[in-house]
């Protein structure tokens, strides 16, 4: 990225490397430990690692590049890389608020947010045009949110009792 | 320096909830999280005055071994 007068701008990007290799527990906290002022973070798995830190760079391929300087003092067999993923400070915020579990919704508050009672909300869940259940639990079935949240945009309600229908004669 | 300690049968011992799941270890700075689900990453960090988005990227590790979050969950009102 350059400024309007062409000098370049060096941002901050988040760079997570994934190796194929085992690691001793104390070794990577001793590799956190020394790339702590990069603000590094990291885990590993019987057969893998992971080590996630600050990069700059003027783009995430430069940021890439940056990581990949910064981890070439530990001696990372590079051929063993098998992931890396580069992203702005900004969309590792947005990757952190974003919930690790489905927003689900009941009957409860499906009647709160369509107004009506528990009943009716039952009956309108009941209906083709409402969404399918997102899990049926014993308690009862629970439904995402956004899929609700659409069909109430959409729902056309109808005052009053609806009208029996008659049966053909 | 080593400041965490993976101690023997640690997955085993699986944490009661998710604030028993983070500990703070030998000193105030290193961390350990270990999942429930043995398959699971073991997540670590050590953190100093100078790290920059640590607790970001702590928490985004942590989220990918399973940790939920944020805790606790909204309920689906609004």
């Amino acid at each position: 990225m350059a400024t309007e007068e062409g000098e370049e701008v060096v941002e901050e990007f988040n760079v997570e490397v994934t190796v194929a290799a085992q690691i001793d527990a104390d070794a990577l906290v001793d590799l956190t430990d020394a790339l702590s002022s990069a603000g590094s973070a990291a885990s590993f798995t019987d057969d893998t690692y992971t080590i996630a830190l600050t990069a700059e760079g003027a783009d995430v391929f430069d940021a890439q590049m940056h990581a990949r300087r910064l981890l070439g003092d530990f001696e990372i067999p590079e051929e063993r890389i098998v992931r890396m993923t580069t992203m702005t400070i900004d969309e590792l915020e947005r990757e952190v608020t974003r919930p690790t579990y489905p927003e689900v919704v009941g009957i409860a508050e499906i009647a709160e947010r369509l107004g009506v009672s528990k009943q009716r909300a039952s009956q309108v869940a009941r209906t083709a045009a409402f969404p399918k259940p997102y899990a049926e639990l014993a308690s009862g079935p629970v439904w995402f949110l956004p899929n609700v949240k659409r069909f109430i945009e959409e729902w056309e309600r109808k005052p009053g009792r609806p009208r029996k229908e008659r049966a053909p004669a | 320096m080593s400041h965490v300690k993976t101690s023997p049968g640690a997955r085993g011992a699986a944490p009661k909830g998710p604030g028993k799941a983070l500990d703070r270890v030998f000193d105030t700075h290193s961390y350990q999280f270990v999942p429930p689900d043995p398959n699971a990453p073991i997540v670590v960090a050590h953190k100093t005055p100078s790290s920059r988005y640590w607790e970001q990227r702590f928490v985004t590790l942590l989220k990918r071994s399973g940790f939920i979050w944020p805790w606790p969950p909204r309920k689906g009102k609004r």
